[in-house]
């Protein structure tokens, strides 16, 4: 997946373009598969794709997520496509539910934010989604160290604020 | 880094958008990052919370009206009076601070839906349903979906004659606490009656003599007392049980009457 194409080749009468990563690995997808991104989307439209895309925000280790996303998805996004390519519900629900809940934070926040960069909604949804999930049901000092955040009240401050919504807290 | 920093603002919304309303008055004390884009973007709006529950309203299996039990409930229970409206009613869903009642009227025989706010007495009557084909049997069920975030008119909601909130709620009290290693507390039979809207609360009736708030993270259990009507199931021919109940959460707003 993460080698080098030799050649752009036509699969599936689909054109293949060339994702670069900040680290110089080169990804090749059909424009299908990349124009889930809707960064990309623009790009191809304006032509300009034809010397690779360089994505000097997104790691080769996080685009090769990227990318195993797209492909797996590519099917649903072609709505009436190939049937045979496209995954089943199921299995689609099963490779998202391992791909992000397997991620320790610092990966998960960068799958975020090359998602959020790429622009592909259901893939920054779907990890927003599992950031949610990870709070729900945490006290504020569980979120801190979760998220590794630093509490930046003092200790009156903090008071007040628990107070303002004291109905959440109690239990 | 933390994520506080590493993340930028429209994504962190993305992410609190999601949570619950608890969760997210939970989160606005982790960090003064959080907090402000809570509170910038208007993300928990206290005001249009259910933030307690006023009550319970329950209706007895050969009874007409519904009951509303309220806390101190130790004397006779609280009536579910609708005498405001044309005709007497039975709850058939709550959502939100508002009923959705059915009154039967006998002559002619049709059935007539009002929504109603009981703690601004606001009511509406609903449009006839549409009738089923002659000939054909048809069952239904009527549900009652309100969201207060999405009214319009929710800024005209500050009504005075408000209800005493701290003396409804239930939870906050650690009073009335009942041992539940006591066997002898557990005879009898217990009728489920809803779930807290937010916390992990379940409300159960005893024998239908007596209401229950069990809290499940602690294992607590209150008695939130009596909820049988006065001399119900003393007449023949009476089968007492619970046919319907539907926590109560107080909404104050008014509800646009069009439509």
């Amino acid at each position: 997946m993460a080698a080098a194409a030799a050649e752009a080749t036509i699969d599936g009468g689909g054109k293949m373009i060339i994702l670069i990563s900040a680290d110089g690995k080169r990804f090749e997808v059909t424009e299908a598969v990349a124009s889930q991104s809707q960064l990309i989307s623009n790009m191809i439209e304006d032509d300009c794709t034809e010397n690779g895309v360089r994505l000097p925000n997104v790691d080769g280790d996080i685009l090769t997520m990227v990318v195993d996303y797209c492909n797996m998805h590519a099917g649903d996004a072609a709505a009436d496509g190939d049937t045979t390519k496209a995954s089943s519900t199921e299995e689609l629900k099963k490779f998202d539910a391992e791909l992000v809940q397997a991620l320790e934070n610092p990966v998960l926040f960068k799958l975020i934010l090359a998602a959020n960069f790429l622009n592909i909604k259901s893939l920054l949804d779907m990890t927003c989604q599992r950031v949610a999930d990870m709070m729900s049901g945490k006290t504020p000092e569980q979120m801190r160290e979760t998220f590794s955040i630093e509490n930046d009240f003092t200790p009156e401050e903090e008071a007040a604020i628990r107070q303002e919504n004291a109905w959440a807290f109690d239990d | 880094v933390g994520m506080e920093n590493l993340l930028p603002e429209d994504v962190l919304v993305n992410i609190l958008h999601r949570l619950a309303p608890r969760c997210l008055a939970i989160s606005r004390c982790v960090c003064k990052p959080w907090r402000t884009i809570i509170d910038a973007r208007c993300l928990l709006r206290v005001d249009l919370l259910p933030h307690l529950v006023g009550g319970i309203f329950i209706n007895f299996h050969d009874l007409i009206l519904s009951e509303f039990i309220s806390r101190p409930s130790i004397g006779p229970t609280i009536s579910g009076n609708f005498n405001y409206l044309p005709h007497n009613s039975i709850v058939r869903d709550h959502c939100n601070g508002l009923l959705l009642l059915d009154g039967y009227v006998d002559y002619p025989a049709t059935q007539q839906y009002y929504v109603v706010n009981p703690a601004t007495r606001q009511w509406v009557q609903l449009p006839p349903c549409p009738s089923s084909h002659p000939g054909m049997y048809s069952e239904s069920m009527e549900y009652l979906v309100f969201d207060p975030r999405l009214s319009s008119q929710f800024e005209n909601a500050v009504y005075c004659e408000a209800i005493e909130e701290q003396k409804f709620e239930w939870d906050s009290d650690s009073d009335n606490v009942i041992d539940i290693n006591n066997r002898s507390n557990l005879t009898g039979y217990v009728t489920f009656l809803g779930f807290h809207p937010y916390k992990e609360v379940v409300f159960l009736s005893h024998t239908l003599t007596r209401g229950l708030a069990c809290h499940l993270n602690t294992r607590k259990v209150q008695d939130m007392g009596n909820i049988r009507p006065k001399y119900y199931g003393t007449d023949m021919g009476i089968q007492p049980f619970i046919e319907g109940s539907f926590p109560y959460t107080p909404w104050l707003g008014e509800f646009p009457e069009d439509n």
